[in-house]
């Protein structure tokens, strides 16, 4: 290739083809310079390209389409014009980072949304509370005493099974069946209305 | 596989058939071409069109078949019967090639893994294709549109959405090495 200019170090001044194909034949200093030169090509295209990303988000970028450049390397054809191929390599990376992205941004709303409905009180209506209540108290009515006993030691003073039998000074399976039958009523009570 | 198997005992006969030869050569270009297109999509800044190679020889290959077909309608010979054995040949002459190919595949770029895949696919496909019929007695044209085209399709489009599978860009750690 013509146009090598011998100075301190010439790869300074090497097009980037002659890099690349130096690099080709293992010439690691070379390649060096190649991806610095790369890179601060690669971030004014990103840049200009997604002019909607941060910083380090358009370094990523440029990172994952170094990575590329590498792992792609052996397809350049030193015949051909080096810049059209790395292009392709970007354009490509940047489709899937901009894909991934959009994918992450989508799952980071919706569990944003989840998290402010089950954590924050106020964000729950007031009115669907009272309404819980008053329809879960309408519910425990129907219950007969052995069953609303067991409902309000195994799930409201949450204790254990034996704690509750003793209390009640009940037998566990006893309290098992209580529970059982409790919880099947008040499911089919609520899950109606 | 031919070989193993044995080719069908008309095969002789078959080979002097024009219709024959022409559905086999249509084959065996959409999966040569095919081969082509995937190969030239891992290479970055390759010619666009590269990419509808098979297109041509697949609409050729089609359209042989469907001239069968309707040949074989006016000779009163239109029936469809299940023939799965199609599949599970193609499928297993069709590993060979299909192996090779994505070897080969990885050595590139995954620009766009599933279209490449997929290409690989049919390209696999068609050339198992036409090993099959080297051997497989079933010349009626709708069974083999059916059956054998159908396998086809069926295979490559199973590639195709395996493509990000079997052609990731690799990942940091791997790529350092």
């Amino acid at each position: 290739m013509s146009g090598r200019r011998t100075q301190a170090d010439p790869t300074n001044a090497m097009r980037l083809e002659d890099l690349m194909q130096r690099a080709q034949q293992g010439d690691a200093r070379a390649y060096y310079m190649l991806l610095l030169r790369l890179s601060q090509r690669l971030r004014r295209m990103t840049a200009r390209r997604a002019p909607w990303l941060a910083p380090e988000d358009i370094e990523d970028v440029v990172q994952e389409i170094l990575l590329s450049v590498h792992q792609a390397r052996a397809t350049w054809d030193p015949a051909r014009p080096f810049m059209p191929w790395v292009a392709a390599i970007a354009r490509s990376r940047l489709a899937d980072h901009v894909r991934s992205d959009v994918r992450r941004t989508a799952i980071a709303r919706a569990t944003t949304d989840l998290a402010v409905t089950f954590q924050d009180p106020r964000a729950n209506h007031e009115a669907e509370t009272v309404v819980n209540l008053l329809s879960m108290r309408k519910a425990l009515l129907d219950l007969t005493p052995a069953e609303k006993q067991a409902v309000d030691h195994l799930r409201l003073r949450e204790l254990s099974l034996l704690q509750a039998a003793r209390t009640t000074g009940r037998t566990v399976p006893a309290m098992k069946v209580a529970i059982h039958r409790a919880m099947r009523k008040l499911k089919s009570i609520l899950w109606k209305g | 596989m031919v070989g193993i198997i044995g080719p069908r005992p008309d095969l002789a006969e078959r080979l002097n058939d024009s219709r024959f030869l022409l559905e086999q050569g249509a084959a065996l270009a959409t999966g040569l071409s095919a081969a082509i297109a995937a190969l030239a999509l891992t290479v970055p800044a390759s010619p666009r069109p590269l990419r509808l190679l098979p297109v041509a020889p697949a609409a050729f290959w089609l359209g042989t078949l469907g001239w069968g077909c309707l040949h074989d309608a006016r000779a009163g010979w239109m029936q469809i019967a299940p023939d799965p054995a199609c599949l599970f040949y193609i499928a297993l002459i069709g590993v060979l090639p299909a192996v090779l190919l994505v070897l080969m595949l990885r050595q590139g770029a995954p620009l766009a893994p599933r279209l490449t895949i997929g290409l690989a696919g049919l390209a696999a496909a068609a050339l198992a294709n036409v090993a099959l019929r080297f051997f497989h007695m079933q010349d009626a044209a709708l069974m083999v549109l059916v059956w054998q085209v159908g396998s086809v399709a069926l295979l490559t489009g199973l590639f195709g959405l395996a493509g990000r599978l079997f052609l990731p860009w690799r990942v940091l750690t791997r790529a350092r090495r």
